[in-house]
């Protein structure tokens, strides 16, 4: 162990690669590649929390789970504590679990139907060999108490529990271990809106008490403000903006992020945001055949008006627009545009937003 | 306008649609009919729900899923119906359309399009008006697709049940509706299945079925949950252009107070199958009466406002329709509660204001907040 272990952050990701091989047909041809997680990278530092936001099929899910080893990643390296995760073996992999966990989106798929919530939030415990018996019992019927549920409820089953109690349990099995790293995936996105508020009180409450440290996924920007120490935004496999969380919602510096933000419908009907809303063309491209270049440049507004100044260098583009022709040919890395280390964006022409 | 010409920072005119729409006088005439004596209009609505109640009859007992719900949509008008899962909100809107799935059945009301009543008519004529005057859209597009059927032959196949033209016709009207909603290449990709098409797609074929026969009304049952933010703004800016072009009446059923704001002039919240409130948009975001409306405004974390450090939620949890709590079925989750809302059950009255209405004891008057149950504001019931 180093000297100052908080220092150091807690979970460092880089270059992260996952490709999925896609079959096609009855001989299940080799047909392609998705790039699901196209070279990611991010820290997040003990006691934080990191919002990965982005639009479904972006990749969030899949590199969260991949971070985990819940799925191989193709390449990249993932640090837990400055040890290197991505070659341990079997029993290595397994005690590092105990310090991972992960809460799962639909409260009513994550949950066994046929265990009680006991067992539920018991099994981990008993997984890890951690389970004794009466201290055992004890323990759980406090962990329940400790997430808002009634510990007299232990022996009921997942279907006597309603969407808010259910994630109530997810959150319960995920703490079981006292795990230093949990992995939120959409939490809140299936849950009624009245019962979003407590679970995110909850996950807040639970992080300064337990130190915990937060990956939490969404696509609900509002949500991932209130939570997010630092987001990172995703479109098609990659980060296109890292940034602290005051710097991105003030003052988002990729197209996609200011597209992003000002596409959440604003609950004010008096609000001037809504007339300055950015409607995107066309749909997310397919991931079997991204677009070279900057991956955004299909549906890019700002390439388009870059283009249209006249000043560099254009190329008719794939959907026939006219692009600049760095867009259209040239990726744009995450770190080179921005401002300062608190604030990464992945788009040649960060500098030229439009003042609004 | 196209989803392919739809280009950042297009302001909107000012005073744009909605507002046209909610400032005019007469407007305020149409109230919900309360359910003693519903107030005079100056015009009739084109599409009135009076006093509907709908039953589901179950081996755990009666689920009384719409319990007395009055509303009326004039032309060009936008109603959202916020609720809850569980409230009730899309079981009004399938009554509506005559498609509430058995057990369930209307077992009293009205609803009335243009004046007749489409509850007492038989199926056979019903079936004319569904889908010629009312349109409807799903909430999963894909789901509400024929998975086997060419896009095109889909939308044909809705213009030719109601129009008596040639499949050539119908096959160009169906390129035509394409084009209008937005899909680029469309004589193309009519000829595609639904598979081959995104969520986003898909929903806006399922809007050119819906509008196929240019219906007076149409239902969109959360049209955009499924979608993506990016997405889901292209939808609804498509809505609001198809309505503007044709006068068409919008009844939006969300959960989401952001595009209710957006969208609506009038809405109606719904808890546990009744209507709490009811009243023009401006009303209900500025002075919201009921505890429910309140809280459901205040529980969701906003990007127009500042951060706070802990948001609020509403305590508890949305009941059982099996057993819904009796006196006001919010009382077990209300800061609010007296002990006169666990016995009586508010009727829906005009509160306060003109039009505004209410269903709470103490509209407008609330007492202070009642001593939280419990930290973290939960409550186990049952």
């Amino acid at each position: 162990m180093s000297g100052k272990p908080n220092d150091l952050p807690l979970l460092e990701v880089e270059r992260l690669v996952k490709h999925f091989p896609v079959g096609q047909g009855l001989l299940n041809r080799r047909a392609g590649t998705v790039r699901a997680v196209d070279g990611v990278s991010f820290a997040i530092g003990r006691g934080e929390t990191l919002g990965l936001v982005g639009e479904s099929g972006c990749g969030k899910s899949t590199t969260a789970r991949t971070v985990l080893r819940l799925i191989e990643p193709t390449s990249g390296s993932i640090r837990f504590e400055g040890r290197e995760i991505t070659k341990l073996g079997r029993e290595e992999l397994r005690t590092l679990r105990r310090e991972m966990q992960i809460v799962f989106q639909d409260p009513y798929a994550s949950l066994n139907p046929r265990m009680t919530v006991r067992r539920i939030v018991t099994e981990p415990l008993v997984a890890h060999g951690l389970y004794k018996r009466d201290a055992g019992r004890k323990y759980v019927e406090e962990l329940l108490q400790r997430v808002g549920l009634n510990p007299e409820h232990a022996d009921r089953y997942p279907h006597q529990f309603s969407g808010g109690q259910r994630q109530r349990i997810g959150v319960a099995r995920a703490l079981a271990l006292r795990p230093k790293f949990i992995v939120c995936d959409e939490p809140v996105s299936t849950l009624d809106v009245s019962i979003q508020a407590q679970i995110i009180n909850l996950l807040e409450d639970l992080q300064d008490e337990f130190d915990l440290t937060y990956l939490f996924i969404a696509h609900d920007l509002a949500v991932v403000r209130h939570i997010s120490d630092k987001v990172a935004v995703m479109y098609l496999g990659a980060i296109v903006e890292l940034a602290d969380k005051r710097e991105l919602y003030q003052n988002p510096l990729h197209p996609y992020t200011q597209a992003l933000l000002s596409a959440v419908p604003v609950p004010d009907p008096a609000s001037k945001l809504q007339s300055e809303r950015i409607i995107l063309r066309r749909d997310p491209p397919n991931p079997l055949e991204p677009p070279k270049g900057c991956r955004f440049h299909p549906r890019c507004f700002r390439a388009e008006e870059v283009a249209a100044a006249g000043k560099e260098e254009s190329v008719v583009g794939s959907t026939g627009h006219l692009v600049p022709r760095r867009c259209a040919e040239e990726e744009p890395l995450l770190g080179e545009r921005g401002w300062g280390p608190s604030h990464e964006t992945a788009c040649h022409f960060a500098e030229e937003r439009t003042a609004q | 306008m196209s989803a392919d010409s739809g280009i950042r920072d297009r302001p909107r005119e000012p005073g744009s649609e909605t507002k046209r729409i909610t400032e005019g006088g007469e407007r305020l005439a149409y109230g919900p009919a309360p359910v003693e004596s519903p107030p005079p209009r100056t015009s009739e609505p084109l599409l009135e729900v009076t006093d509907l109640h709908v039953q589901f009859e179950t081996d755990l007992g009666i689920v009384r899923a719409v319990d007395g719900v009055s509303y009326a949509v004039g032309s060009g008008e936008t109603l959202a119906v916020v609720g809850e899962s569980g409230s009730g909100k899309t079981v009004s809107a399938l009554s509506v359309m005559g498609l509430v799935p058995p057990p369930g059945r209307i077992v009293s009301g009205s609803v009335r399009l243009r004046g007749q009543d489409l509850v007492r008519m038989p199926e056979a004529e019903l079936r004319k008006v569904r889908g010629r005057s009312i349109g409807m859209i799903f909430q999963d597009p894909l789901s509400a697709l024929n998975p086997v059927m060419r896009v095109g032959r889909q939308i044909s196949e809705a213009v030719r049940i109601h129009q008596a033209i040639s499949r050539r016709r119908a096959k160009t009207r169906a390129v035509e509706l394409l084009e209008l909603v937005g899909i680029p290449n469309p004589a193309a990709l009519a000829e595609q299945y639904p598979h081959e098409f995104s969520g986003g797609m898909r929903q806006r074929v399922l809007i050119a079925i819906a509008i196929a026969n240019s219906p007076s009304v149409l239902i969109a049952d959360e049209p955009t949950t499924a979608l993506d933010v990016t997405i889901q703004a292209q939808i609804l800016d498509l809505l609001k252009t198809l309505q503007k072009a044709s006068g068409m009446a919008l009844v939006l059923i969300t959960h989401d107070f952001g595009i209710v704001a957006e969208q609506a002039d009038r809405v109606l919240v719904m808890y546990a199958g009744r209507v709490v409130e009811y009243a023009e948009v401006d009303l209900i975001y500025k002075s919201p009466l009921h505890p429910y409306t309140m809280g459901l405004i205040a529980s969701v974390p906003r990007l127009d406002r500042v951060a706070t450090e802990r948001l609020t939620p509403i305590s508890g949890h949305p009941p059982s329709l099996i057993q819904v709590p009796c006196g006001c079925a919010f009382h077990p989750r209300c800061p609010c509660v007296r002990e006169l809302c666990r016995e009586t059950t508010p009727s829906l009255n005009d509160g306060t204001r003109a039009s505004h209405f209410v269903s709470c004891h103490f509209a407008g008057n609330l007492p202070e907040r009642s001593p939280p149950e419990e930290a973290g504001g939960f409550r186990e019931r049952g």
